[in-house]
């Protein structure tokens, strides 16, 4: 259980974090989760900062330059928000290192096995779209024309309903053949075969064997 | 449509997390109804199916291309419910297992897309395809990636509404209506056309295929009603 | 024609797929690359098709450095990419076309050759394809596609041919006019597979991948398909316990890995 205590930790923490208004505060509690990270901490770090550069900046200098000229340009939001943010994105990261989703969607058996069948799913989609890419890059001696590039969209599309339909299918089949579908509630316990098993013999190894050697 | 944490006011996402939950309950209970043994691996592939559609390249007119959406595909051939619980659980797994972030606007995203965009979706299409099928086809998908991009400008536009100080500086995404309508919208206006492109283009290869699900097309009327 | 010094690559979040391959490869050679199931072989052959850049290390085709910049658009990418092809180990990754006949005339009509249909109709009758011509790639079955796939990159007359487990999905008919034709088109060709009777049809020289990334072995192919420490380590055969005329033994020995499907 403890990988869904951790789950509803970060979420109540994310929560917490967003009724927070005070600059300080969110930077004393960012030093904080970075001293509690361990080894980790400046790679996710440097991760979070990365994720959220491009937006924070773009709504940053959107925001200055629409206060200035508008008035009421506050600099202290400008902290606020972007601190919030980083806080938010480097406990997300954290979570992700930490804690496996699979192990924490345990309270719920539905879930689980949704999400670690469809998980699996997703690696082999995501290698077979990479193959398809490539390939497109490989018959292209010219740049594509746009018929060809929407194509080439469509035939991946199309590989990746073929192979989810096939998917659903074959689970639902290894499912049922697990016994996932059965309800044994309320049968007796399966009793033990009244025939002994026979007794495990090893074979015999090369240098024993008294069959002839070739 | 990804928003980091922190852009959102919980006055946002907790009622629209709440929101969700219903829809959530509602879609599951009526999937257990349609599929039931069949749900989890269904749900499952359906899941695989919309990330995987995420990550197709689609040329959008103007030259570039963007990430493809898929919602107005699952919508159409599986089906509302299965279709808003496949993103939903896609947003869920981006954000917590392959640390893309964006848990605040889960929810909104989960509405946004998956429910907004299904049920658009399929109403575009039942009412257009008496015209012409493959249009009714494109002007679903088209709707399919518009609405949503509305409905997020409108949630981050009511930022500066719902969640500010006193003296009126905002405490989360700075910008109104003014500015985030236009500047979402109008690249969904071209994102949107890509997306009918490509999903006319599947529509035609999942007909062509004759392809079979334990499921009918749900543009037919039998199964899943919106 | 192909220089490899010391390529290091590996996929991002994975452990090197290649470590400090060096390869040369003259024009006309026939090579036959060897490894197990993840040893790299594929990943080697996209390398050679400038799919993917290695961390480090150099790749110099017919002379000339290949690097991201080269391989941008223009002139040089135009001559690269009708020259050398890959087929790739799962067919349907490469097929976007409508029917058969266009999938083929793709590559010369792309290349603005005049013959680009005459092209097309010729390796359509030499892979047997020509009762397929107006049918969709998507609804053929794996080894029509395989079939399918080769014809459009050879519609393109290459001169080096890099082909990922060719004949994992063809049947023996396909198979043998590919053999035949490999030996017979005087082309560059470098073939990877892990079916050890295949290998001995489809090159003189071999190159053996180990598990790591490593070269372990370059040279005759005969002596390599000899050599069973070399093949056990490298994960080409195996030993367990078996039993034939009467006799119970264990012996490094191989199968007959799909080669006849």
């Amino acid at each position: 259980m403890k990988a869904t205590h951790w789950l509803f930790a970060y979420l109540a923490a994310v929560v917490a974090v967003t009724f927070i208004h005070e600059p300080w505060l969110l930077a004393a509690l960012l030093v904080v989760v970075l001293a509690m990270s361990g080894a980790g901490r400046w790679r996710i770090l440097r991760r979070a900062v990365l994720a959220v550069l491009t937006f924070n900046l773009t709504v940053s200098l959107g925001y200055s330059a629409v206060s200035l000229w508008q008035g009421g340009f506050s600099a202290a939001y400008l902290l606020l928000v972007n601190l919030r943010v980083l806080l938010l994105v480097y406990l997300g990261f954290w979570f992700v290192a930490r804690v496996n989703l699979l192990e924490a969607c345990r309270f719920s058996p539905s879930l689980s096995f949704v999400v670690t069948l469809a998980a699996g799913q997703i690696e082999a989609f995501s290698r077979a779209l990479r193959d398809f890419r490539l390939a497109f890059v490989s018959r292209n001696a010219a740049a594509p024309a746009l018929s060809a590039r929407a194509r080439h969209a469509a035939a991946q599309a199309g590989h990746l309903l073929d192979k989810s339909v096939c998917m659903a299918a074959e689970t639902a089949l290894a499912m049922r053949s697990r016994g996932c579908f059965d309800d044994h509630a309320g049968l007796p316990p399966l009793q033990p075969a009244s025939r002994p098993a026979p007794a495990w013999r090893p074979h015999r190894s090369e240098a024993a064997s008294p069959f002839r050697k070739p | 449509m990804h928003i980091p944490d922190g852009f959102l006011s919980p006055q946002t996402y907790l009622p629209a997390y709440a929101a969700a939950g219903l829809a959530w309950a509602w879609a599951a209970r009526g999937l257990r109804r349609t599929l039931d043994e069949e749900t989890v691996p269904r749900l499952a592939a359906m899941t695989a199916l919309a990330y995987g559609l995420g990550l197709v390249m689609v040329p959008i007119p103007g030259g570039t291309s963007g990430h493809a959406l898929g919602v107005a595909m699952l919508a159409l051939l599986f089906g509302v419910r299965l279709g808003f619980l496949a993103y939903s659980l896609v947003l869920l797994l981006q954000s917590l297992l392959f640390g893309a972030g964006g848990i605040t606007a889960l929810a909104v995203n989960a509405l946004a897309m998956g429910l907004a965009g299904s049920v658009a979706t399929v109403l575009a299409f039942r009412g257009l395809r008496r015209l012409n099928e493959t249009a009714a086809v494109a002007v679903a998908a088209w709707t399919s990636v518009v609405l949503p991009g509305l409905l997020v400008a409108l949630a981050l536009g009511l930022q500066p509404l719902v969640a500010h100080r006193e003296d009126g500086t905002p405490l989360f995404f700075p910008f109104g209506f003014a500015i985030t309508l236009p500047a979402v919208l109008i690249p969904h206006l071209f994102i949107g056309a890509g997306e009918a492109l490509l999903t006319v283009m599947v529509w035609r290869f999942a007909r062509a295929r004759k392809w079979h699900s334990p499921l009918p097309l749900a543009g037919e009327g039998q199964g899943e009603r919106a | 024609m192909i220089e490899l010094t010391d390529i290091r690559f590996a996929w991002p979040d994975a452990p090197p797929v290649l470590d400090g391959v060096s390869l040369s490869v003259r024009e006309g050679e026939k090579l036959v690359l060897l490894g197990a199931n993840g040893s790299g072989k594929s990943t080697l052959l996209k390398l050679m098709n400038g799919l993917v850049q290695p961390q480090s290390g150099r790749y110099r085709y017919a002379g000339e450095e290949m690097t991201p910049a080269k391989l941008k658009g223009g002139a040089w990418t135009r001559r690269f990419r009708s020259e050398v092809v890959l087929l790739f180990q799962h067919p349907e990754a490469m097929l976007f076309n409508p029917t058969v006949r266009d999938e083929i005339a793709y590559g010369p009509r792309q290349l603005g050759l005049a013959d680009a249909e005459a092209r097309a109709e010729r390796w359509m009758a030499a892979l047997g394809l020509t009762q397929l011509a107006d049918k969709a790639p998507f609804a053929l079955s794996g080894g029509q596609k395989q079939k399918v796939a080769l014809a459009a990159i050879l519609a393109l007359e290459p001169r080096v041919l890099l082909l990922d487990e060719p004949v994992s999905s063809l049947d023996p008919r396909a198979s043998g006019w590919l053999v035949d034709y490999l030996l017979d088109c005087g082309k560059t060709v470098i073939v990877s597979t892990h079916n050890l009777s295949m290998a001995a049809e489809l090159g003189e020289r071999a190159v053996v991948l180990g598990e790591g990334g490593r070269l372990l072995f370059d040279g005759p192919l005969q002596d390599g398909l000899r050599d069973r420490v070399l093949l056990e380590s490298a994960n080409l055969v195996h030993r367990h316990r078996h039993r034939h005329d009467g006799v119970e033994h264990a012996h490094t020995h191989t199968h007959d890995w799909e080669s006849s499907r």
